[in-house]
């Protein structure tokens, strides 16, 4: 006896197709800021894809997929933290985030990689919801709202955390020529 | 140096990665904003370095075309789990003989019971006179029946083959509320199409021990 087997409509592929494609690039992006390793990233986004498709439905539901779909993708990645038994805060270090190259003068370059490196070192002196804020929103320039609804943050918390990680920024950078110290007085850093 | 001068100016000095000038300096010297402006400028511009490199060559649609055939392949075999269980051991089932003809067939209504939010493999045999390459299987369901795997979805069609004899149709169906239900199963083949609907009828719970002893 044959057993007919269910088949996927076509249209949920398609459906799924049109929801995630315009969105897996950043999906990728926000993985890769996520976890500093091209191959990792990739598998994180795989995974989501994986979970996401029984989901092509409620996808349809969502109002603002972009920031839903990286919620997905930041669930995905504590799952996969969870378990490997890894803390999240020895992973999330953004240490290996590549330099812009936008000119072939090679003192240019040199200059550029070393300031490059610096920011680098700066970030990785943030905590990880810091560091979070800075990749979202400072860097990839997604608005606070977006972000709220990804990292599941009250807006009101994460404009405080955008005032305290930039001043710290700042102040790791010296990137205010005059008395950053008494600016930012009264708060540790790292 | 105003303060409108003087973002300007920093502006350009950010930009071209050069130091202030002597008179931006002074100003930022003596003014909040404009200091304030100074170092957030300067951190976007610094935060701008960082970026991440390009996935593989084709690794977006090599990840959407796994999570659909991924997809597939589940669905596959847990149907094919529920339809070998269904064969060996589930007694309820309904056959009809399908002949492909021309005509609009309304096969009579069949009847099954399923218990409420229990899911129960039903299963439909299908007896084909020939083999047929590309049939088109649509399933409708009652508002309070559930198809596994298609949550909410009221009407499921594909494609299939058909072989010659009998073709097993396994639908593992939930029962949502202890309503009356059905659904239809419709075999399309060119402009022939056949039909098999189904009243699905909630399982009366048995009564208590306590009741009937009273």
């Amino acid at each position: 006896m044959k057993i007919l087997f269910f088949e996927l409509p076509a249209t949920q592929s398609k459906r799924f197709d049109a929801f995630v494609r315009p969105h897996a690039l950043a999906l990728y992006k926000f993985a890769y800021r996520l976890l500093r390793n091209r191959a990792d990233a990739e598998d994180l986004v795989q995974d989501v894809l994986l979970k996401l498709y029984p989901r092509t439905n409620e996808m349809a539901q969502v109002r603002d997929l972009k920031p839903w779909l990286l919620r997905v993708v930041y669930h995905q990645f504590i799952d996969t933290l969870r378990k490997r038994r890894r803390s999240v805060t020895t992973v999330v270090q953004m240490s290996e985030l590549e330099l812009v190259d936008p000119v072939q003068d090679p003192e240019r370059q040199l200059d550029l990689a070393q300031s490059s490196e610096r920011v680098r070192g700066a970030i990785s002196r943030l905590n990880h919801d810091q560091q979070l804020l800075v990749a979202l929103h400072l860097i990839d320039g997604y608005t606070l709202e977006e972000v709220a609804q990804v990292l599941d943050v009250p807006l009101g918390t994460l404009k405080s955390r955008l005032h305290r990680t930039r001043a710290e920024l700042k102040k790791i950078l010296q990137l205010e020529p005059f008395a950053t110290n008494e600016r930012v007085n009264g708060h540790e850093l790292y | 140096m105003n303060c409108t001068e003087a973002q300007v100016a920093i502006r350009a000095a950010i930009e071209s990665e050069t130091g202030l000038a002597a008179a931006t300096e002074n100003h930022v010297a003596t003014c909040d904003d404009c200091r304030e402006d100074y170092g957030d400028r300067a951190l976007e511009h610094a935060l701008q370095l960082q970026t991440v490199p390009p996935p593989r060559d084709g690794f977006v649609d090599q990840a959407i075309a796994s999570a659909i055939h991924n997809a597939a392949m589940v669905r596959a075999r847990r149907f094919g789990v529920a339809a070998s269980i269904a064969v060996i051991s589930f007694v309820l089932g309904v056959a009809y003989r399908s002949y492909y003809n021309s005509e609009l067939d309304q096969s009579p209504y069949a009847q099954v019971t399923l218990a409420v939010h229990e899911g129960k493999t039903v299963r439909v045999v299908i007896n084909s006179p020939s083999e047929q390459d590309s049939a088109m299987v649509t399933i409708e369901l009652g508002d309070n029946l559930e198809l596994a795997g298609f949550p909410s979805e009221h009407r499921i069609q594909w494609q299939t083959s058909l072989s010659e004899g009998k073709n097993l149709l396994a639908l593992p169906l939930t029962l949502t509320d202890p309503s009356d239900s059905h659904f239809q199963v419709t075999l399309s083949f060119g402009s022939s199409r056949k039909h098999v609907r189904v009243l699905v009828r909630p399982a009366v719970p048995k009564p208590a021990l306590s009741q009937v002893k009273a």
